[in-house]
């Protein structure tokens, strides 16, 4: 068992334990009485400090409801554990915990030098020394060991915001997420591994059934709380189990700023928090952290939800705004899939071959490798060939003894043993990616706008759209031809038809898959999932029905613009035929950030009667600005109808 | 004063070197069993991955910062112990290719940050074990244990220190 010693020694280390606590009396005794005697004074300075508090209405502070978790005119935290407070829970507001935490600074040490207020708020206390001047008499008397280790503050470096990706895999993960890291090492990249990330997430039960996971998440049935471990870690369940791109926001901070931070947090850690899904989420959470540091308006008292793409625009206006002096720099981390994509294009046409042949068992491994005669072509198809199967087994539990994890386990370890015989790579031959643009380089994820429309029914109308979050396939985003679109509402008003819903989408989301890596067995395969209300006909105005739909279909990269796609759709509606099979083929073409346009055709064939009828849809955007820009649509179906509309994002 | 924090500082000294004594001796199962390694969220437990989105570590015990650690926890030792058993496939593709974060990060740890040669030490001892007949019927826990023993060994050897 641990910390078993031979006996000689236990008996050493009690004697000079047993000296060590006797000394330390001695030392600590004269201290409480000098501290006693002054304990009248510090009692009435207190009573000073309160009153210069409400002099400054400090209470009321903005910054002082932030480091308490207050949300502007809320009268409660968001934390739930009582221990994060210092007054009495009855009657608890942000000027009762205000008078607490400052009388709190004048208690004395107990045998816990952990356990002072001083050491347990050292945030508040922070801020609180901004504004009035607590005296620092005797502060050599509350150390705080345990803090000072965790934030080892003279070896920050500094601090970093990440932009994890969106996650298809899990509702709560598609819009992407936020974490921090304390840069505590050198740049090196293994120090970079070893620095503490910090997460901040709901605790949900293992096994959670997903309707409840999504209730329950959006309905406040969750507690979360900030967590802090190696950044490894985060790499690992991020990078390389769920293949999700991230891109590190370095923060240029100041000394007092980054303290600020650092201490909040850590009296932060461990408690919990209330957890809504759409609002009081990982993003605000942590927009929370760098509000309290520096001062500035991240938005996080929003109205409905707060994506963690949200806080990274914010952060780059931010960073606008003070002349590019908060953002230190930006570095694109990408995922194990794109890495090992990356190193399978690199091989040769004919080393590419043997790969595939070798993962699809056509060959022995040991056979293809006699035939390729040059060491450095074996080292290189070798290190693919490890990438890959680590690739493939790490969706699998460790633990796993199933037998698909055991045959690939087993491929890995023979390839992993060939490479062990052949020499190191040389660093020389790595080669960099090309960086992803990073999501708050293009435009804000709130769209809204105002067009004219010319139907050959009904004539012009006017149209206003609104969509709480629109990343769509030719918007200035970074997904490339794929979407994701949440409440996407469009209204129409023409004279002779009244007020009328032209298409509301509740969610849409598409994956354009045009992956040009021909690892065999990799998905190629398109989709595209969408639900909401829409008019049945082009030609009507009272025509609106529920549908739901769900595509699947192949897209292929035509030169660097273009990308070519045929999907097969599958949709129910609410009236009508109820059930229709759409097939369609499409292009899109993007030029630079500022213009992207698709073209649609297709047949829409209704199973119940048999009837069939074809679309045609065209778009092209135009930005004006990277948040303004203008469309210009054109859709038949039966009739004819095009418009013309600006739209904003925010 | 001066005396008594003198006193107390040689006192603390003379406590925690045998203390150190001891971590350096700590076997890669009691830092399993300790440190709570087997009781964090596995990183490839797609499905808890995959409900979470976090690393949700409160009140458990975990191997990151003295805000959430056992104080027998802290050393380098059992930080490198965490992570050969939580990065195990990256530290065996970086050992694999003689180079790669994982790999500098555990160099940190052991106390030998850019040491070529415990590098290419380890790498030896890694076709070792991966040649072994067994080595495919070895669990992870197992094949972590030991790896972090050979670590243990080269890095001795090499006078680093891993605690």
């Amino acid at each position: 068992m641990c910390n078993v010693l031979p006996r000689s020694q236990s008996a050493d280390w009690l004697f000079f334990l047993v000296l060590g606590i006797l000394a330390s009396l001695l030392l600590v005794v004269p201290l409480e009485r000098a501290w006693c005697s002054d304990s009248s004074v510090y009692e009435q300075q207190a009573a000073e400090f309160l009153t210069a508090a409400d002099e400054l209405d400090l209470a009321e502070n903005r910054q002082w409801r932030r480091l308490l978790h207050m949300r502007a005119g809320a009268t409660r935290s968001n934390v739930i554990s009582q221990d994060f407070f210092l007054a009495s829970v009855e009657d608890w507001n942000p000027h009762a915990e205000l008078y607490a935490t400052l009388r709190a600074w004048f208690e004395p040490p107990g045998d816990d030098p952990d356990a002072h207020p001083r050491c347990r708020f050292p945030g508040r206390y922070t801020w609180l020394r901004q504004h009035l001047a607590l005296p620092a008499a005797h502060a050599e008397t509350v150390r705080c060991p345990k803090l000072e280790r965790w934030a080892r503050l003279d070896e920050l470096r500094s601090i970093s915001v990440i932009m994890v990706s969106g996650y298809f895999g899990n509702p709560a993960s598609s819009f992407g997420h936020l974490l921090m890291k304390l840069n505590h090492g050198d740049e090196s990249a293994g120090s970079r591994l070893l620095d503490l990330g910090i997460n901040y997430g709901a605790a949900v039960p293992e096994g959670e059934w997903m309707v409840a996971y999504i209730l329950r998440g959006l309905f406040g049935g969750y507690h979360a709380g900030f967590s802090d471990r190696s950044y490894y870690t985060q790499d690992q369940t991020y990078s390389r189990v769920e293949f999700r791109d991230m891109w590190e926001y370095e923060l240029d901070l100041d000394p007092y700023q980054e303290e600020l931070l650092l201490f909040h947090l850590w009296e932060s850690l461990g408690h919990r928090f209330s957890y809504y899904f759409l609002r009081e989420n990982c993003a605000l959470r942590l927009a929370e952290l760098l509000e309290i540091a520096t001062g500035n308006d991240f938005g996080t008292d929003p109205k409905l939800w707060y994506a963690p793409v949200t806080f990274f625009h914010r952060l780059e206006d931010a960073d606008r705004e003070a002349n590019g002096s908060l953002v230190r720099s930006v570095r694109f981390i990408p995922s194990s899939q794109r890495v090992l994509y990356h190193e399978f294009s690199r091989l040769d046409a004919e080393l590419s071959l043997v790969f595939n042949r070798i993962i699809g068992e056509e060959t022995m491994l040991t056979e293809a490798l006699v035939d390729i005669a040059d060491e450095r072509h074996r080292i290189a198809l070798l290190d693919v060939l490890l990438a890959y199967y680590q690739y493939r087994l790490a969706p699998y539990p460790a633990d796993d003894d199933g037998p698909d994890f055991r045959a690939l386990d087993a491929r890995k370890n023979e390839i992993l043993v060939l490479r062990l015989g052949l020499p190191p790579s040389s660093a020389a031959e790595t080669e960099e990616i090309i960086p992803l643009r990073a999501p708050a380089k293009g435009s804000k994820p709130s769209k809204g706008g105002l067009g004219l429309a010319r139907n050959s029914a009904f004539g012009t109308y006017l149209k206003g759209e609104f969509s709480s979050f629109h990343y769509d396939s030719i918007g200035n985003n970074n997904l490339a031809g794929s979407a994701l679109v949440v409440m996407d509402v469009s209204l129409g008003y023409a004279d002779s038809e009244g007020l009328f819903i032209d298409h509301v989408d509740f969610v849409r989301a598409r994956k354009l898959n045009v992956n040009t890596v021909r690892i065999e067995g990799e998905s190629t395969w398109s989709w595209d999932v969408a639900t909401g209300i829409k008019r049945d006909q082009l030609d009507c105005t009272s025509c609106q029905e529920l549908f739901a739909s769900a595509a699947l279909g192949r897209a292929v990269e035509l030169g660097s613009n273009w990308i070519a796609h045929g999907t097969l759709q599958a949709r129910l509606d609410s009236k009508g035929d109820h059930f229709n099979l759409r097939p369609e083929i499409g292009l899109r073409h993007s030029h630079g950030e500022r213009m992207a346009s698709r073209f649609v055709v297709g047949l829409e064939q209704g199973l119940k009667d048999g009837g069939s009828q074809s679309h045609l849809e065209f778009e092209t955007r135009w930005s004006v600005a990277t948040n303004l820009e203008i469309r210009v649509s054109a859709r038949r179906q039966q009739v004819n109808e095009v418009a013309l509309g600006l739209f904003q994002y925010w | 004063m001066k005396i008594y924090l003198g006193i107390a500082a040689g006192l603390a000294m003379a406590v925690a070197m045998p203390l150190q004594a001891a971590d350096s001796k700590r076997e890669f199962a009691d830092i399993y069993t300790e440190c709570g390694l087997g009781a964090m969220i596995a990183p490839n437990n797609a499905a808890v991955a995959a409900v979470t989105n976090v690393t949700w570590d409160l009140g458990t015990t975990a191997i990151s910062s003295d805000a959430t650690t056992p104080e027998n926890c802290k050393g380098n030792s059992a930080s490198a112990a965490a992570l050969i058993f939580e990065a195990y496939p990256s530290i065996e593709q970086d050992l694999a290719r003689g180079e790669g974060e994982h790999l500098s990060a555990l160099l940190q740890f052991a106390g030998c940050q850019g040491d070529a040669d415990l590098a290419a030490s380890l790498r030896d001892d890694l076709a070792s074990l991966a040649g072994s007949e067994e080595y495919s019927d070895r669990t992870t826990f197992e094949r972590a244990e030991d790896l972090y023993e050979a670590l243990d060994a080269r890095a001795t050897a090499a006078g680093c220190s891993m605690t």
